[in-house]
């Protein structure tokens, strides 16, 4: 792979090549390192793989996206969720905004989320409730007005039950993303 | 304006005796409304006893319902948790949808009082992949490196400086005029 410093230069394109310039091209001789990133990236998945067929990755945490934010859960977490929220207290969410999941060897990222059936993350929905009283308080200086107002918002905390592999890494189906939906 | 919610105790979310890790255990223990056979003030609460209690009672197999009629007094309810809380809530002239509404907020509630959240999350595990520190993913040559080092010594940006990018585009400039052909 050839590649000249001189040939992007924006002199170097305004000269006439035929013209003796004091500029002398420079090049510079790139390796092709395909073969070999393609055998460390093989070596790499195969590593990843064996760690999950023999479950000896420990314990793994992810990236999930829920009610718009993101937050980092491992199992056992328990996560705030701001506004109200539609699922009932003790129903069993799956998490499918999986951004990231790691583990102590190894991080599979998401481009932007990860596969549904590569990653399972499952959230129990613990409590729903409401907010302490936050006073709202608006006040215009020197325009005699004021307002007051009371306010609690809801919450659910939920509690992380799983964060789990259950695929394979760089080992797609044929047909994926169709499990668990109703058409 | 009211400073009452800066005295409010605050905490981090909880959850009474690990509540969700296997299942879901609603954590209501028994409810007690209280409401006059005559008052007007008790409207709500008799429509919703007349109409909506037996559901109530059916859906919520955990929960232990008490009615205590008393007269001419305003009517209230008072839940009682798991964790040996218990919360009042005065349901003076409400209506039957605002006896409803209330009456799923103490269902939902874990018993915990209120309090302002430090934290949206918790977790025991912090870090899985280990805390970063500035020698993560640096080369270990430095534990065996001796100081003043002729490289590590130095700041890591040792790029051009502003000056050395100056003299470049000055020297850039020096380029000699083509030679003319002479007529």
């Amino acid at each position: 792979m050839l590649r000249s410093a001189a040939s992007n230069n924006f002199e170097g394109t305004k000269l006439n090549a035929s013209q003796p310039t004091s500029v002398k091209p420079q090049q510079e001789v790139l390796e092709n390192q395909q073969e070999s990133e393609i055998a460390i990236t093989k070596e790499t998945i195969e590593k990843v793989n064996s760690q999950i067929e023999l479950n000896s990755h420990g314990r793994l945490f992810a990236v999930i996206h829920l009610a718009g934010k993101q937050r980092r859960v491992t199992d056992g977490d328990l996560i705030m969720i701001e506004g109200a929220h539609p699922a009932d207290v003790g129903d069993v969410i799956r998490a499918e905004k999986v951004l990231l999941l790691g583990s102590r060897d190894f991080t599979l990222i998401g481009r932007p989320l990860l596969r549904p059936d590569l990653v399972r993350v499952e959230v129990t929905v613990v409590e729903k409730s409401l907010t302490h009283t936050k006073t709202v308080f608006r006040n215009r200086r020197r325009k005699n007005t004021r307002s007051i107002n009371f306010c609690r918002s809801h919450f659910s905390i939920m509690r992380i039950n799983c964060v789990r592999l259950e695929g394979l890494v760089d080992q797609r189906p044929e047909i994926e993303g169709v499990d668990g939906r109703v058409f | 304006m009211s400073n009452k919610h800066l005295f409010l105790p605050s905490g981090f979310i909880r959850t009474p005796l690990q509540n969700g890790l296997g299942r879901y255990i609603p954590q209501l223990q028994r409810i007690t409304l209280k409401f006059c056979k005559n008052h007007g003030g008790s409207r709500g609460v008799r429509d919703f006893i007349e109409t909506d209690l037996m559901e109530f009672a059916k859906t919520n197999p955990g929960t232990v319902v008490y009615l205590k009629p008393r007269r001419h007094r305003y009517p209230c309810m008072v839940a009682e948790y798991l964790n040996g809380e218990r919360e009042y809530l005065s349901c003076h002239e409400f209506s039957r949808a605002e006896i409803q509404k209330w009456l799923s907020y103490m269902c939902t509630r874990s018993g915990i009082p209120v309090m302002r959240f430090r934290k949206y999350n918790h977790t025991d595990y912090p870090s899985i992949q280990g805390v970063w520190n500035p020698f993560t993913h640096q080369a270990p040559e430095i534990n065996v490196a001796q100081f003043p080092h002729e490289i590590l010594s130095k700041p890591v940006d040792n790029g051009p400086t502003a000056t050395d990018q100056l003299i470049e585009i000055f020297k850039k400039t020096q380029i000699k005029d083509p030679v003319k052909p002479e007529h």
